[in-house]
């Protein structure tokens, strides 16, 4: 396996990985803040990671029409 | 050994990995604020690099545009760069020669020590000239594979490798430019003239494509074109071409892919010179203003057909030239003239109608052969068959290489000549050298986004 099927590979395991990982912080994060408990501390840390998580989910949504959008305005300002 | 494309969409993909991560990094459910702050981070940089990936070809075309509209090239940099060394080497073997004179002849060794600081400063010249040559090679040959290898660097995750990276797009971007325009920014700091006749300096210098081309935009293969400037009332000649096959010029003691080097800063006169006649070249004069381009195409409006074989068709009044193979027929709308000339047996089988026949000589350089002169009237025809394959050897062309011709050492004679030659050769090589470190310093610190890497430079 050379270096650039190994970097793609990876890429595509690491997106994987991110969608599985948003879903489990995103309900880690809602079951922190509907917990029962009355600490503070524990339900602003589940808001931080329903919050991380949705950035999270956002710029897997878009990342590669954000990417294909690049491409567009270089070569829209290009020319080419 | 992969291409330098590979490396390049393993830049694309290291910069897309840099991306995945950072969300990757959100999405992890540890709520460690110094480990979280990596993800935005992350995103920034693999959406820069990614960019950065995709504009490097428009931006490196961009410089090399800009480098030539401002006069720059990289022929004006060779010519400059090969006047250094030869002055620098002719120098040091001077001062070579006198120093043994002097060791030889009593009481004068003492003179050596005047020769002293002159063979210290040559030594450096040289040294500062290698270096250039190398940053030369570098730039000029392995540019591309170096650009796509900072970007390699440049894109790798975590910012690990993204200063060098940095360091390197910069350093070939900034001396992309830099080289290319230091001989023009050496001419106009200093007051250097090389001759007192025609000033090259004051006519400035600049390379273009030139095309030729006949009344109907066809080549005119095999010309001889001639450059004149105005002095007072008088025409001085300062460069003499020769068109190719496809009609572009060039210089062949001195040829760059078909650049051929021009004054810039006057009007010049072209004429094209082919079977021994003169044609005026379109447009005339040629302003300074029209080479914001490197191409320039001339044309000559009286010439109707041209072939390799130096068979040209032309006229004083409109007429119509029209060829089917190598048949070649001519029409006439109004009065006039219409002249054929031809190499002895290149064209043949001539048929005319409404119009008379008178038939010359003609000797250009070695070649000979007849032209055949129509006086025309309305709707006269002529026609004949030009010999496609007739080639034509022993033309001797004579060349004049604008930039070899009036820009070398034996013309370098001017009052202030040590003075120029210290401002010219040494110090402002070495102040523009020094700009353009800092300027790459600069640009590293903008595109690595930290500070960059402090450069040694002595």
């Amino acid at each position: 396996m050379d270096i650039l099927s190994f970097v793609q590979q990876v890429t595509e395991r690491i997106t994987a990985l991110a969608w599985a990982l948003f879903l489990l912080t995103w309900s880690i994060g809602w079951t922190l803040r509907g917990a029962p408990l009355p600490i503070s501390r524990l339900k602003r840390i589940g808001s931080g990671l329903i919050e991380d998580s949705v950035w999270a989910a956002f710029w897997l949504a878009i990342g590669s029409s954000l990417f294909s959008f690049i491409v567009y305005i270089v070569k829209m300002i290009t020319g080419g | 050994m992969h291409s330098s494309n590979y490396y390049y969409l393993l830049a694309v993909n290291l910069s897309l990995l840099s991306f995945y991560l950072g969300v990757l990094i959100y999405a992890i459910p540890i709520p460690l604020k110094g480990f979280k702050r990596w993800g935005p981070t992350l995103i920034k940089d693999g959406l820069l690099s990614f960019t950065l990936l995709i504009t490097l070809p428009y931006v490196l075309k961009f410089i090399n545009d800009v480098a030539s509209s401002l006069g720059g090239s990289w022929s004006y940099f060779n010519l400059w760069f090969s006047g250094s060394l030869t002055f620098a080497l002719s120098g040091k073997a001077i001062v070579l020669t006198l120093s043994s004179i002097f060791s030889k002849v009593p009481l004068l060794s003492s003179a050596r020590s005047i020769i002293t600081p002159i063979n210290e400063a040559l030594n450096l010249d040289i040294i500062f000239l290698g270096g250039i040559w190398a940053i030369y090679y570098m730039v000029k040959v392995l540019g591309h594979s170096l650009l796509i290898f900072g970007i390699l660097l440049y894109s790798v995750p975590f910012r690990i490798s993204r200063d060098a990276g940095a360091w390197f797009i910069s350093f070939i971007l900034v001396f992309t430019i830099g080289l290319q325009l230091m001989p023009v920014f050496l001419s106009a700091s200093t007051s250097y003239t090389y001759s007192a006749s025609t000033s090259p300096m004051s006519l400035g210098l600049r390379y273009a494509s030139v095309k030729v081309e006949n009344a109907y935009s066809k080549p005119v293969p095999g010309s001889l074109v001639l450059f004149f400037i105005k002095r007072g009332n008088a025409f001085v000649e300062v460069s003499a071409y020769r068109a190719n096959g496809n009609g572009f010029l060039y210089s062949p003691g001195y040829n760059y892919s078909d650049l051929v080097s021009l004054p810039s800063n006057v009007p010049l006169y072209a004429y094209l010179e082919e079977d021994g006649v003169a044609f005026k070249l379109y447009p005339y004069p040629i302003e300074p203003s029209s080479f914001n381009s490197t191409s320039l195409k001339l044309v000559a409006e009286n010439l109707f057909y041209s072939s390799k074989g130096y068979t040209i068709v032309f006229s004083n009044s409109k007429v119509n030239v029209s060829e089917s193979n190598d048949n070649v027929s001519i029409t006439a709308y109004s009065s006039g003239y219409v002249d054929v000339r031809f190499v002895d047996g290149c064209a043949q089988s001539f048929s005319y109608k409404n119009a008379t026949l008178r038939e010359t000589h003609w000797h250009w350089d070695n070649l000979q052969g007849s032209s055949y002169n129509f006086t025309l009237s309305k709707g006269s025809r002529i026609s004949f068959i030009s010999e496609g394959s007739c080639s034509v050897r022993g033309f001797k062309a004579r060349y004049v290489d604008y930039a070899m011709n009036f820009i070398k050492l034996p013309s370098l004679i001017s009052p202030s000549l040590l003075k120029d030659i210290i401002l010219y050769y040494l110090t402002f090589p070495f102040l523009y050298f020094s700009l353009l470190i800092s300027i790459t310093y600069g640009l590293s610190r903008l595109i690595g986004g930290r500070r960059g890497i402090v450069p040694r430079v002595l």
